[in-house]
């Protein structure tokens, strides 16, 4: 992956994520269970635990789910019908609506579920799981906190950048230079 | 609004910096225009990973094989870009096309090209790196290739008083990156010429009918329009492209190569975790480009062979990564995706290549003006990807190391098409030639039929390269650049 490409990926899958999602009617009519409507706690608790659940063992007091929130990307407008999909299928899968009152591995298969659905919840599913790794691991949110779970520190902080005994590690070169004739 | 111009550059990257400033050096009346915004390379730029602002000045172009990405702002790519400042081999210049034709215009090859290499250079203040500000990244795979009996060189830089924070692709807070923002375009503008940034050419305009002289050229933007009598396009492969085909209408002369004949450097790449017997590598710390090159299989295979580094922001976008072999489900989130992700930082490494693949994408307008991009997978094409992604992952099993996979998403977050490439150094939508019947511009990077009307960045550059674009782009440029003074200057003292 060129470094720089990335980006366009991130605006392409971000962008993706959403403009699948649009197509259930159930989201255009926002017809799903009222409690995710009207109770923005609810949905941020069951995000916390679906984050928990794709990113397992990061810490607990992060701000795990502000870019699923985010209306600066298009998910957060499919944000509290999401969450209503996994309460949805915990519901059915094992009869307790709460998600995030689950185990880890029931939230995995519940997750599982979701990428194996129709092809727009599932376009939704990788959408939300995209979201949560990239916005974690590389702290997009603090140029300064960066991810602690993966050593990623941010902005640079005078890390040693080589080995004191670089020219050990080296074989013969074919050029003088640097550059090929 | 219309302003009256000498020369009007289009665009401020490496292919629009050189002619901007030996233009405007000379006494020509020098006006450029940038679609993408003003940056100040004191204070614009960040160590971050927000995405917001990389979109800022980063875009994209893809089709199902292949993704390009570009910028649009004050100094094109050079606020963005790796600096690795490369000369490019002498047996580039020898390639031939499906009937054995020279790539590159008579004329042009590597002595030819290396005056204006020597300027470059200069002005960007290039050199090769010391092996003791090599990155751990770098020394891992220079160490890799040293077990194998291959060889490995240090690359080159346009930097001072780097300090190897690891952010180049986000820009050189420190300014020790040596962007077109801190030479040719402020010393462009010393010498007289202007900069218009946010302002996109939309349509050119010949003034005059074909072939009567002085050549004049309208160029139409929001707003304002320029007359110029010399027109040099930078905008880039994809922009100067673009600009073109969105001018057919009025420049009905330009032949049928406009847009093809992209050639893209054939990146393909591979990923693994180190064997236990090899030290740390370092994805987050050190220059962008992890300091070493390998030309030992250019000959043989037409490729080059580097390390990669990549923040996590870059490891994760487009990708799903897991193990070779790994078992548990799910394998790319979840506890699986965690550990690997913990181990990307120091027990990871990347290599890819860059590779003599022909010019063979193509870029087009759709209906509603929209550019397109296709590329056609040839079986010859196809057989390069497998050969070199044989070659790169065997370098990394042979050094005992297990490998990672790497699977391409699309915007929908499905697995794509396992054969694709994706780069930032696309090159030759309006490529030179000895004739028209086979390029867009001939080997002065002047327009076939359109006198005065020059292309002088990527888009001219006939083929792949195996190294980074970049100093090629502005050493031709520069070439270019001298061209058109020569030419010119006589006339316009006469004329004025």
């Amino acid at each position: 992956m060129e470094r720089r490409d990335a980006v366009r990926y991130l605006a392409w899958i971000l962008a993706g994520a959403a403009t699948g999602a649009c197509t259930p009617l159930r989201i255009v009519t926002r017809s799903f269970p009222a409690e995710f409507k009207d109770d923005p706690a609810l949905v941020t608790r069951t995000l916390r635990a679906f984050v928990a659940a794709v990113i397992p063992g990061l810490d607990p007091a992060a701000d795990s789910t502000r870019a699923l929130l985010d209306h600066g990307y298009p998910f957060a407008a499919y944000a509290a019908f999401f969450a209503s999909d996994l309460s949805r299928r915990a519901e059915q899968r094992y009869g307790a609506p709460d998600f995030a009152a689950l185990e880890l591995a029931q939230r995995t298969a519940i997750i599982a579920d979701g990428l194996a659905a129709d092809g727009t919840t599932r376009k939704l599913y990788r959408g939300a799981i995209y979201l949560t790794q990239v916005a974690t691991y590389a702290g997009i949110y603090d140029d300064d906190a960066g991810c602690g779970l993966i050593d990623f520190k941010g902005r640079y902080r005078g890390d040693a950048i080589s080995y004191e005994n670089a020219v050990s590690f080296l074989p013969p070169p074919r050029t003088s230079s640097g550059n090929c004739a | 609004m219309i302003i009256e111009t000498e020369v009007l550059v289009i665009g401020t990257g490496f292919g629009a910096a050189a002619p901007a400033l030996r233009l405007a050096e000379a006494g020509f009346q020098v006006t450029m225009i940038e679609k993408g915004p003003h940056i100040d390379p004191f204070k614009d730029f960040r160590q971050t990973s927000d995405p917001q602002y990389l979109l800022k000045y980063l875009k994209g172009l893809s089709s199902d094989r292949l993704s390009l990405t570009f910028a649009e702002a004050l100094g094109g790519g050079s606020g963005f870009y790796e600096m690795v400042s490369l000369r490019a081999p002498s047996l580039v210049f020898d390639q031939v096309d499906d009937a054995g034709r020279r790539l590159w215009p008579a004329g042009i090859d590597r002595a030819a090209l290396d005056p204006y290499y020597d300027i470059a250079e200069r002005m960007l203040h290039v050199t090769q790196i010391p092996a003791e500000l090599v990155p751990k990244s770098g020394l891992v795979f220079a160490m890799m290739m040293k077990r194998l009996g291959y060889s490995c060189d240090r690359a080159r830089y346009a930097e001072r008083g780097c300090v190897g924070s690891g952010f180049c692709v986000t820009g050189c807070v420190y300014a020790a990156k040596q962007s077109l923002l801190l030479n040719y375009l402020p010393q462009a503008v010393a010498a007289g010429a202007t900069i218009e940034t946010d302002l996109e050419a939309l349509h050119v305009t010949p003034l005059n009918p074909r072939l009567a002289a002085p050549y004049r050229y309208e160029v139409c933007c929001k707003g304002v329009t320029y007359r110029t009598r010399i027109l040099v396009l930078g905008g880039g492969t994809i922009g100067t492209a673009r600009l073109l085909l969105a001018s057919r209408d009025t420049m009905p002369f330009l032949g049928g190569h406009v847009g093809r004949h992209i050639a893209f450097n054939g990146n393909v790449k591979a990923a693994a975790l180190l064997a236990d017997d090899l030290p740390d590598g370092d994805m987050f710390t050190g220059r962008t480009h992890p300091g070493m090159i390998s030309y030992e299989f250019l000959e043989s295979h037409g490729i080059t062979i580097s390390a990669a580094k990549a923040m996590p922001l870059q490891l994760l976008a487009g990708v799903r990564l897991r193990l070779h072999g790994e078992q548990r489900q799910p394998d790319w989130w979840g506890a699986a995706n965690v550990e690997l992700m913990q181990l990307c930082r120091r027990r990871v490494v990347a290599l890819y290549s860059m590779g003599l693949t022909p010019p063979c994408a193509r870029l087009s307008l759709g209906p509603d003006g929209a550019p397109m991009l296709d590329l056609e997978v040839t079986p010859e094409l196809a057989a390069y990807h497998t050969r070199t992604e044989d070659l790169l992952q065997s370098i990394l099993l042979r050094n005992g190391c297990r490998l990672v996979d790497i699977e391409f998403v699309d915007r929908g977050g499905a697995p794509r098409e396992p054969l694709g490439f994706s780069t930032a150094h696309q090159v030759g939508s309006c490529r030179m030639a000895d004739s028209k019947d086979r390029g867009v511009v001939n080997a002065a990077g002047e327009a076939f039929d359109y006198p005065g009307l020059y292309i002088s960045d990527g888009s001219a550059i006939p083929s792949s390269l195996a190294v980074n674009t970049s100093l090629t782009i502005l050493a031709n440029a520069e070439r270019i650049a001298a061209g058109i003074i020569a030419r010119h200057r006589a006339a316009f003292r006469t004329a004025s």
